[in-house]
């Protein structure tokens, strides 16, 4: 049995002023499968840590409240006892696998608590036989696919076998696929423990919980059934306004500006990513291009923009100018020191004697005018999406090929990477082809949609 | 380029053995190959280990074609650089031949002093000496290849790091080496999207400006890494990766293992003697 009981607790971080969670009491009972909500920075991972024992113990800050668990404070358990009783899967596979095969990934928390050969042993079959991962037992991590990773994950923390799990943000970048069976999972283990799922999407997972709580900048809104929440309350976490955000055809939409022909790439020389690929855009477009982890997607993009070399067919560009791609990872863009340089260094190989101007006009449209003497780095998630878009408008291309600008991002973040593509649209007649899990979002907006699965392209819509 | 190195889960006679006597016979050889200039003898042991590793890749050929592949290329190298300039050059040299004499040598102002003064009296010539030294060393390096190989196809990398820590190495430290292992194909992938990424955007990355293009490219991809390594920090706190250190298991080694270490110690000791 275990429960968790929050009296008023608020934290702050540390070197910062502004409390990440404020003030917040909630009882979670015994097997209770409580779904937090709450937009980008709400709260909802400090929460996590704060429940898991992390704050204040391993990330630095100023802890007021108190935390009970089974009755007792959570300062009065040995670490051992409290990995044993909550645990925290991340939502970043990449981040969460610490070891080198699977069958070591899964062992590693059970040696760590000192559970013995045996147990350990059957505890690995079991896990492995219950997430499928029986085949890929002796396999490097890095080498699985995203899917595959997630179920690693979470397999390596039920090895420990807690009593709470906390899942954050489980669903955030994964395809439909996949979201179902983390769901059909949760629905498996609902009622053996206690399960608390931090999202931002609520969608699945409204009608599988126990208590809804929903946090707005640190502070807790509403705590009850599902059912009793009023709409309003959920408006921030649902996507069906975001057709008003949709712009007509650019009036050029009928000549095509970028034609893929039988295109197919391969890193081995034999097993192909993707082969006889066909499509093309036309001036201003917005295409989205959807599908299941790991199906080669990013490696279409990067192969159409030029980051990596074809192995059969072509990409022909009309006009002249290029293509750019903005990765996934917006890191990955950013060269310069501020914001400004960033942008900047960009619009000058575009238009040496307007640089300055131009630079000025993207910060102002993509609403980071007033963050542009800021480290591009040290930008939240959905500002660092904004700023390496921008970084890449600058350079004016012709097609824009944008990877995953929604994964991982609320509501609030969408509409405002959204708002800056259709200026893209209107102002700079840029044509878009975006790749995203987000199915929704691709069906309401986009003017033409593709599936990759199984190494083939097919129009959807 | 992930799949290199991989274990190959198997039942053979190395398998049942324990990492630590895997480890001692890889350390012995590889300071015998280091001491000896025999020839012969590092021949017996290559074929000795080629003959074992056929066996454990029997299932699958095609895991040793990278490795081979990289014997050959790394041989060849070897061979031909020390042929064309083997350093002992003044003890005198067997020309097997001579590419470009003296004479036309002054007059190719682009080579300068040092190739000049390799290539003292006899111009650039592929030598016999040189040849016999480059595959001495290159048959030195494959064998050693060879042997480690051995060790890792049948070792699984959680076996490896628990051994060191029974014989006494910080627990920790080899946990984090095992975990640095995962940032490096990150890394390098995350670098080469960020290089491609600047050079998209017409960034003046030129050897003329190393120093500068070498900082804005490592600052992406190393603020990437360390953002991640952060929350792998968390990851491992949950794991109860701190409660590890107190925990050490026992070195045993088998009749097998024993057997092995003799076997090592009579090479060692074939090899140097």
């Amino acid at each position: 049995m275990c429960s968790i009981a929050l009296k008023n607790v608020s934290f702050i971080y540390m070197n910062y002023n502004k409390p990440a969670i404020h003030n917040i009491s909630l009882t979670i009972t015994e097997n209770e499968f409580v779904l937090v909500l709450g937009r980008s920075g709400s709260g909802k991972s400090t929460l996590g840590y704060i429940i898991c024992g992390l704050i204040p113990r391993l990330i630095p800050g100023h802890l007021e409240g108190e935390i009970l668990i089974d009755g007792r404070s959570i300062n009065s358990y040995s670490k051992e006892e409290l990995v044993k009783k909550v645990n925290m899967l991340l939502q970043d596979p990449d981040v969460q696998l610490t070891y080198l095969t699977v069958e070591d990934e899964i062992k590693f928390p059970m040696e760590n608590i000192g559970l013995s050969k045996e147990i350990a042993e059957g505890r690995l079959i079991s896990l492995l036989s219950l997430f499928g991962l029986t085949k890929v037992r002796e396999k490097y991590v890095f080498n699985l696919s995203y899917g595959q990773k997630q179920r690693v994950s979470l397999a390596s923390i039920l090895a420990i076998d807690p009593k709470v799990i906390i899942l954050d943000e489980p669903l955030s970048h994964q395809d439909l696929p996949s979201r179902r069976r983390i769901v059909e999972f949760l629905k498996k283990i609902k009622g053996n423990r206690t399960i608390i799922v931090m999202e931002h999407r609520p969608y699945e997972l409204l009608k599988l919980c126990d208590r809804l709580v929903i946090l707005e900048d640190g502070k807790l809104i509403f705590n009850g059934k599902p059912n009793a929440v009023k709409d309003d309350r959920l408006r921030d976490f649902l996507f069906s306004d975001l057709r008003s955000l949709k712009l007509r055809s650019s009036k050029n939409a009928q000549r095509p500006v970028l034609i893929v022909r039988d295109l197919a790439f391969t890193y081995d020389g034999k097993n192909y990513v993707f082969s006889n690929v066909n499509f093309s855009l036309n001036e201003g477009e917005m295409s989205f291009i959807i599908g299941p982890n790991g199906a080669g997607k990013s490696t279409l993009a990067m192969v159409i923009s030029g980051l990596l070399s074809p192995s059969k067919g072509d990409v022909v560009i009309t006009g002249g100018r290029k293509v750019c791609y903005v990765p996934q990872n917006p890191d990955l863009v950013f060269l310069h020191d501020t914001l400004y340089q960033e942008v900047l260094s960009s619009a000058v190989k575009a238009t040496s004697s307007k640089a300055d101007s131009l630079t000025r006009e993207i910060l102002k449209a993509f609403n980071l005018w007033d963050l542009r003497d800021r480290d591009p780095h040290l930008l939240s998630r959905g500002e660092r999406v904004r700023a390496a878009i921008a970084t890449m408008v600058a350079l004016k291309p012709r097609v824009l090929i944008i990877d995953e600008p929604f994964s991982g991002q609320d509501k609030l973040n969408i509409r405002a990477i959204l708002n800056c593509l259709n200026y893209l649209r209107a102002r700079h007649n840029i044509t878009l082809l975006i790749i995203t899990h987000e199915v929704e979002i691709a069906k309401l907006l986009g003017d033409k949609l593709y599936e990759l699965n199984n190494g083939r392209l097919k129009v959807i819509a | 380029m992930y799949e290199m190195m991989q274990y190959i889960p198997g039942r053979t006679f190395l398998h049942g053995l324990s990492p630590i006597s895997k480890l001692i016979y890889a350390l012995m050889l590889g300071i015998a190959i280091a001491l000896s200039y025999d020839m012969t003898k590092i021949a017996i042991l290559f074929v000795g280990n080629l003959l074992v590793l056929i066996i454990i890749c029997s299932k699958d050929y095609n895991m040793l074609k990278p490795y081979i592949r990289l014997m050959l290329y790394f041989s060849l190298l070897i061979i031909v650089f020390q042929s064309l300039f083997y350093w002992k050059v003044f003890l005198g040299r067997t020309s097997y031949v001579v590419l470009i004499s003296p004479e036309a040598l002054k007059r190719i102002p682009i080579i300068g002093d040092i190739i000049l003064f390799l290539t003292y009296r006899k111009g650039i010539v592929f030598s016999r000496e040189g040849l016999v030294y480059g595959l001495l060393v290159s048959l030195k390096f494959s064998t050693m290849l060879l042997i480690n190989l051995l060790v890792l196809f049948t070792t699984k990398p959680g076996d490896i790091a628990k051994s060191l820590i029974s014989i006494g190495l910080p627990g920790s430290i080899i946990q984090l080496a095992i975990i640095s292992l995962k940032f490096i194909p990150l890394f390098i992938e995350e670098f080469t999207i960020t290089y491609k990424l600047a050079k998209m955007r017409g960034s003046d990355i030129k050897i003329s400006n190393l120093l500068k293009s070498t900082y804005m490219l490592l600052k992406a991809s190393t603020l990437s890494l360390i953002r991640r390594a952060k929350l792998m920090a968390i990851a491992l706190e949950m794991k109860g990766f701190s409660l590890r250190s107190r925990r050490r298991e026992k070195v045993s080694l088998s009749k097998n293992d024993i057997c092995l270490l003799i076997l090592s110690l009579i090479a060692f000791m074939f090899m140097v003697l």
